[in-house]
């Protein structure tokens, strides 16, 4: 729900990710716009091309993606193929529309600070193709609207999760950003999340209170993975945008640090615990093929990070980015396909 | 005058001794799971009833050799998070590199995170829970190593770095593939100890595909480790460092000793492969994991392939491979980072 503050790239597990980059290329904000003498219909293609493009920069749609396998992946872990249906589809249909709206209200708050930086400068509200009171209607609206369908769907407690997310992401984090390099660990807090709101979803509180301790286990396990794998995430972002971060005043760590070794250490410290809470995943179905792939895909992550954390150049950030993106993708896929609780 | 006196390295000290404690605890994990013992003591954190350390220590001592093995598992445990707890206070306070610092706070989250999962072992009683628990524990005992290789003084300096434990100026690309190898071997190692994991604590009711795909597995795995050996011997040899040559040949002995413990355990758990040795060859009477010798083999088995992976840890920091290969920071770094760039 809260997405980090480029659109496009910053795949933090969930929208409410710390992270306020975004490390993959970037689209092109304004698609090339048609020539003259295309007439209307080219020019309203241009158009709505140009809109296209902005709605996704404004809602970050990947990063409401990754929450969304956030939130299935648990409620798969919690209740196996009784987690589907309609419920199912409503429910990320409102985790969706509240991702969208943290994603807005971050930047509002960021505004300035996006018009400094070349990756973020050209967002609608930075560039003032979308007026701030506006853009607050349009939050408001999408996190009431994603709430209320939460909570017709799957109940309070869903949709309760999903507004304590939205405040730490919004009201804590992305503030803390300007002010202590800490903002990372809180961030991740928030990016880990989305997992409460499927356990809640999947009636994990009473299997729980029924003897089911091994799915709360392996949720709980989820969402540790989730926090401990956005330290290497995010160091690497913060690596490679550090310039950007600096100018625009925000507190990364990579800015606080321009040698890039404190970052390193957090990295490879989240990395290394990462390796057997990930494990953890295997335990309510006991699959040994989501064991080995959980440890493969954890693995690689700690290589790149160890990578990392010895080069700190641009080239071991980018690779590790792309790792991250991949061991999370792995490791959220294996649990649906191995994971399901026997 | 002054200058010749050296403070004690308390870092180093405490680094070694969490290295030698928790090598014991390991043995202990390991003779755990050979006997079975796990549920011996069926509550946590207490022990029947008692505050785990008020335990009575008769009763411990001289009690069931189960008891004894999972009680002082426990024990163990605890002294070393302890250590680890320790340990990361020295070097939070120390000037060390920030590599040592990120090394002992994940110390600390590991050995959290092991008695946690040692915890919801019993409390569950689940075989993967288990063997997540049998996962961590070598991965915390490569972090230790790691942190006790990299806190070893040399006269003249705070912590080894970059001048000690660099790439060799001599022979640099000999030193850092040899470095590269023994860091594939460490994984190599780690990946061998989580597949082991999978056939020590095998649940009866798995397909026999999936057991002979484990097996072929950690068989390959073996293949692969012995040939990173010889390499990283191979490369050392070539290479200017004497410490590197050492604990290369040292890597090569132990796999060498590792393969004859796998034949082992082999024979220990599954028998002879029937048909594939004459019948008069066959062992009469069937040998049991539980026996002396038999726990020997297979748990000695577990903790060879530990301290492989420790050895492959130290022979890659020694060969200078978390040397970082940048002079300095890409940007001016502040005045403390001036005293030790290398991540390492």
């Amino acid at each position: 729900m809260t997405p980090p503050p480029d659109c496009s790239a910053d795949f933090t597990a969930s929208a409410f990710a710390p992270s306020s980059a975004s490390a993959v290329a970037v689209a092109p904000m304004h698609p090339s716009a048609p020539p003259q003498s295309r007439g209307a219909e080219s020019d309203f293609a241009g158009k709505a091309a140009a809109l296209s493009a902005d709605i996704s920069r404004l809602t970050r749609p990947r990063i409401a993606l990754m929450v969304l396998a956030t939130v299935v992946t648990s409620g798969w872990l919690t209740a196996g193929r009784g987690f589907a249906g309609p419920e199912l589809f409503w429910l990320l249909v409102g985790t969706t529309l509240v991702a969208a709206s943290s994603s807005v209200a971050n930047q509002i708050l960021e505004r300035d600070a996006d018009r400094l930086m070349p990756r973020t400068a050209r967002r609608p509200i930075a560039a003032g193709r979308l007026s701030v009171p506006a853009a607050v209607i349009l939050a408001t609206l999408l996190v009431a609207a994603g709430g209320l369908i939460m909570t017709l769907a799957s109940g309070w407690q869903p949709a309760a999760a999903a507004l304590a997310t939205w405040l730490l992401y919004v009201v804590i984090y992305t503030p803390m950003k300007m002010w202590s390099p800490l903002n990372t660990a809180v961030g991740a807090i928030s990016g880990a999340m989305p997992v409460a709101i499927g356990w809640l979803a999947a009636d994990g509180p009473q299997r729980l209170a029924g003897g089911d301790a091994a799915g709360a286990l392996a949720v709980a396990a989820l969402a540790t993975v989730l926090y401990l794998w956005q330290f290497p995430h995010f160091m690497a972002i913060a690596w490679l945008y550090r310039g950007q971060y600096a100018a625009a005043g925000m507190r990364m760590l990579t800015v606080d640090d321009p040698s890039g070794l404190r970052a390193a250490g957090q990295a490879l410290s989240a990395s290394l615990a990462m390796v057997p809470v990930s494990l953890v995943l295997a335990v309510p179905s006991g699959s040994i093929r989501l064991f080995l792939a959980a440890a493969i895909a954890s693995l690689v992550y700690a290589v790149a990070t160890v990578a990392f954390a010895v080069r700190r150049d641009d080239a071991s950030a980018r690779t590790l980015l792309f790792t991250s993106l991949g061991s999370l993708l792995a490791l959220l896929t294996a649990s649906v396909v191995f994971g399901l609780p026997t | 005058m002054s200058s010749t006196i050296r403070p004690f390295n308390w870092s180093h000290a405490i680094a070694c001794i969490l290295v030698a404690v928790t090598a014991l605890l390991l043995c202990f994990g390991a003779l755990v799971t050979t006997f079975d013992a796990a549920m011996a003591v069926p509550d946590w954190p207490a022990t029947y009833g008692h505050n785990m350390f008020l335990f009575p220590w008769a009763e411990w001592f001289y009690g069931p050799w189960d008891l004894f093995l999972e009680h002082g598992h426990r024990l163990l445990g605890a002294l070393v998070g302890m250590i680890s707890l320790t340990l990361a206070a020295i070097v939070w306070r120390s000037r060390l590199s920030p590599a040592v610092r990120a090394l002992a706070a994940a110390a600390v989250l590991l050995v959290v995170v092991q008695g946690v999962l040692g915890g919801a072992r019993v409390l569950l009683d689940d075989k993967t829970v288990a063997k997540v628990h049998a996962c961590t524990g070598p991965l915390f005992f490569a972090v230790a190593v790691a942190i006790a290789t990299l806190t070893r003084k040399t006269s003249g300096s705070s912590v080894r770095s970059q001048a000690t434990y660099g790439p060799s100026e001599a022979s640099p690309l000999t030193s850092l593939s040899a470095g590269r190898t023994a860091a594939g071997l460490a994984l190599a190692s780690y990946v061998q100890l989580v597949a082991g994991a999978q056939l020590r604590h095998l649940d009866a009711s798995v397909d026999p595909t999936t057991f002979r795909w484990l097996v072929a597995f950690h068989l390959a795995g073996a293949v692969v480790v012995l040939s990173l050996a010889i390499a990283a011997a191979i490369s050392a040899r070539m290479g200017e460092r004497p410490a590197a040559r050492r604990w290369s040949l040292a890597i090569l002995l132990l796999v060498g000793l590792q393969l004859a413990l796998g034949f082992g355990a082999w024979i220990v758990n599954w028998g002879l492969p029937s048909g594939w040795l004459p019948a008069s060859w066959m062992f009469s009477d069937p040998l049991v994991a539980r026996s002396l010798w038999g726990a020997a083999v297979v748990t000695g088995h577990v903790v060879l392939g530990m301290m492989i992976l420790g050895a492959g840890v130290v022979l890659a920091i020694v060969s200078g491979v978390l040397a970082s290969p940048r002079v300095g920071p890409a940007t001016p770094p502040r005045a403390d980072h001036l005293r030790e760039r290398a991540f390492a």
